[in-house]
């Protein structure tokens, strides 16, 4: 579902990875998130997220 | 942010020609005064039939499309109608246009028209699969009733606050897509996914290497043994969604047909009780004729009873003159002939003073035997009275009679007001309700076992997975960091739903809160609202309490205030498009309503009987808040035109 403000959403999300999974990408969650909220259909959500999961896989795994 | 600009409609209902209605596009209210029967309702329906190609009748059912024709126009010939919304969504102006069209000559059903949809982004026309997901996107149907919706349908809300409501179930999903909730649901769905993908393909990887082919195989074991409970998982959902429709579409057809089951339900017991009626009639007529047998004696029981005491009287007397008579033979043989002794002579002479006069001489002793027998007969003669018993026997069955004619004119009653019931149909449906509850309770355990189940081999796919990293081979690692990324990712998402729900609720509950205390009568009693798990709110007294009996009123402002906190906090904005909400809400709180108005929604178009609310109280009461005002003016009774008055 498309939304106007998905702030809190992405805030909430942030919140938890940074106290619980410190490591794990931010910018792969968040393109996550977008992912979902601009993608009604579930294969084209799912492929996004995939996208997103080659994007953070390319990151060095120090970082 | 989704803002209506103009809405036009020919052909729509009571307004037969072509009218406009421009929205401005500052922050505040639109009114549209309009008497009834003028095409308030149909102007909600014409913004619901521009997005979703539906309109909407009484208690929200789908309107037919041929009965929304303009029935002016319809007489002369002319069918079909056309709605047109120009709308701004984050920064593009769009055209959504949807005419309806005869296909035939005089279209009597809805068969008989054909609908078009255009939409126009800008410049450009968008194609039938762009155009349904972009207003997908732009309005999705599931929240259209937090943005379009009809003031008397506000009390569905109460429902929130009823465990186990269908009804609020489905308001309360729709509530929470609103917030949207399903965003971080979906994602956490789709991660899960991938991370079983990721998993299944770590096990693949794993069985290459001689040294990890063992832990490989245990773990595709697993992930294949969890695949298996999660097909059955995604089995059993869908019979639960099955049986939780069929269970909601009895529910509607059992609720719509409740007075016919009550009266068919009453007709039903009328008929056993006629059925028992027989039996006990049979039982009495029985009782009845065993008692009859007997009964005849009350009538003869006076006339027994006299004979029983002549005939002791005759005995008493016979046997006195046969006493007599052996007296006078022992006095005068000087022998006893009863026990053969001879009697002495005083005793002659005693004797001799006990013998009566001349009238009882001795004879007629011959007759002492029979009249013996006859006392004898008669005290053998039953004359006890059963006149009661038959009487209380015949005072049942009369009893009974006449309990079997008023049922049979009551059966006859609810015969005739069952007429348009279909009896089968209702006993057959309250008796599936009841198999279909049964059969979702045990659907309900059925998959909280697989989901347990599927728990555990999660668990274990965890510890095979940790041991295989600790085995560390240069091959795996990929493999491994991306099943690793979308566990923790997955794990992220899932607690992220449970806290953006918790959060989404407080802030529902203060915006909700204060919209209250600024719409209700009693903001020095209440302290504000407190919500519930499925987003139901409840009146929170100063002292604490709970309020428990709400007002009509008092829930009808309730909803509003969910509606105002629902806008404010939602991802997804738009506007609020009212119609008549002042139905159950008295002077002051429709008062204090309106000056609430411009607090719910960025741009709220109110539709409303002037008699509610006058035009000077209005503008009073909104003060700047109010943008424009449109009459809904009477040119006939099938025509209205929208004029501008403000």
């Amino acid at each position: 579902m498309k939304t106007n403000d998905i702030t809190h959403l992405l805030d909430t999300v942030e919140e938890i990875r940074s106290r619980d999974y410190p490591d794990l990408d931010p910018g792969f969650l968040q393109a996550v998130v977008y992912a979902e909220e601009q993608n009604p259909d579930e294969q084209d959500a799912i492929r996004a997220i995939q996208m997103a999961l080659k994007e953070a896989l390319k990151i060095p795994e120090s970082i | 942010m989704l803002t209506l600009r103009r809405l036009e409609v020919e052909g729509f209902g009571p307004f037969a020609d072509r009218q406009t209605l421009d929205f401005p596009s500052s922050t505040g209210v639109t009114v549209i005064y309009g008497e009834n029967m003028r095409g308030k309702t149909t102007l909600l329906n014409a913004i619901r039939y521009a997005f979703f190609g539906t309109a909407l009748g009484r208690g929200a059912r789908t309107r037919r499309l041929h009965t929304i024709s303009n029935r002016d126009r319809a007489a002369a010939g002319i069918y079909g109608f056309e709605v047109s919304l120009t709308f701004v969504y984050e920064g593009d102006e769009y055209e959504l246009s949807r005419t309806c069209e005869p296909k035939v000559d005089s279209p009597s059903r809805d068969t008989d028209y054909s609908q078009r949809a255009l939409l126009r982004r800008g410049n450009a026309v968008l194609g039938p699969h762009e155009r349904e997901k972009a207003l997908e996107l732009i309005f999705p149907n599931e929240v259209s009733r937090f943005f379009l919706f009809d003031g008397e349908l506000l009390q569905e809300y109460e429902e929130l606050l009823i465990n186990e409501s269908e009804a609020g179930h489905r308001i309360s999903e729709a509530i929470e897509r609103i917030l949207g909730v399903p965003i971080l649901k979906r994602a956490r769905a789709h991660l899960k996914h991938l991370s079983e993908d990721a998993d299944k393909q770590a096990a693949r990887e794993a069985l290459k290497y001689k040294d990890t082919e063992v832990l490989g195989s245990a773990l595709q074991q697993a992930t294949d043994q969890r695949e298996a409970h999660q097909e059955e998982i995604q089995r059993l959902q869908e019979v639960l969604a099955d049986l939780m429709a069929q269970r909601s579409e009895l529910e509607l057809y059992l609720q719509a047909n409740e007075k016919l089951s009550a009266l068919l339900q009453e007709r039903d017991n009328a008929k056993d009780r006629v059925a028992r009626i027989e039996v006990e009639d049979k039982r009495h007529r029985a009782d009845l004729q065993r008692a009859m047998a007997d009964a005849w004696r009350a009538l003869v029981r006076e006339r027994v009873r006299d004979a029983r005491l002549r005939a002791h009287e005759s005995v008493r007397e016979q046997v006195e003159v046969l006493e007599t008579r052996f007296r006078r033979i022992a006095i005068e043989a000087g022998h006893c002939p009863i026990c053969d002794q001879d009697v002495p002579n005083d005793v002659r002479d005693r004797l001799s003073g006990t013998i009566p006069g001349e009238d009882n001489d001795g004879s007629g002793a011959e007759d002492v035997s029979h009249v013996m027998s006859r006392a004898s007969a008669l005290d053998h003669f039953r004359d006890s009275d059963n006149a009661s018993e038959v009487r209380g026997i015949w005072k049942a069955i009369n009893g009974l009679a006449l309990e079997r004619v008023t049922l049979q004119e009551k059966i006859a009653d609810l015969t005739a007001a069952l007429s348009d019931a279909d009896p089968l149909r209702l006993r057959e449906s309250n008796a599936t309700f009841g198999e279909i509850v049964e059969k979702i309770s045990v659907v309900k355990r059925g998959l909280e076992g697989e989901r347990a189940r599927v728990d555990e081999l999660d668990q274990n796919i965890q510890r095979l997975k940790r041991k295989l990293e600790e085995a560390s081979k240069a091959g795996l690692r990929e493999g491994q960091r991306q099943a690793r990324i979308l566990r923790e990712a997955t794990d992220v998402l899932s607690r992220a739903v449970e806290t953006y729900k918790a959060d989404l609720r407080t802030r529902v509950e203060s915006t909700a809160s204060e919209l209250f205390l600024a719409m209700t009568t009693e903001e020095r009693d209440y302290a504000g609202l407190s919500i519930n798990e499925a987003y139901g709110l409840t009146i929170r007294h100063q002292d604490g309490r709970a309020e428990e009996a709400r007002s009509a009123g008092a829930e009808h402002v309730v909803a509003l205030a969910l509606m105002g906190a629902l806008q404010r906090n939602a991802p997804l904005r738009g506007p609020i498009v009212m119609d008549s909400p002042f139905g159950r809400l008295d002077e002051r709180h429709t008062e204090n309503v309106v000056k609430a108005l411009p607090k719910l929604a960025d741009q709220v178009i109110l539709l409303v009987y002037e008699a509610e609310v006058g035009r000077t109280l209005m503008r009073e009461l909104l003060g700047s808040s109010l943008l424009r005002e449109y009459e809904l003016e009477r040119q006939s009774a099938r025509r209205t035109i929208v004029r501008e008055v403000r």
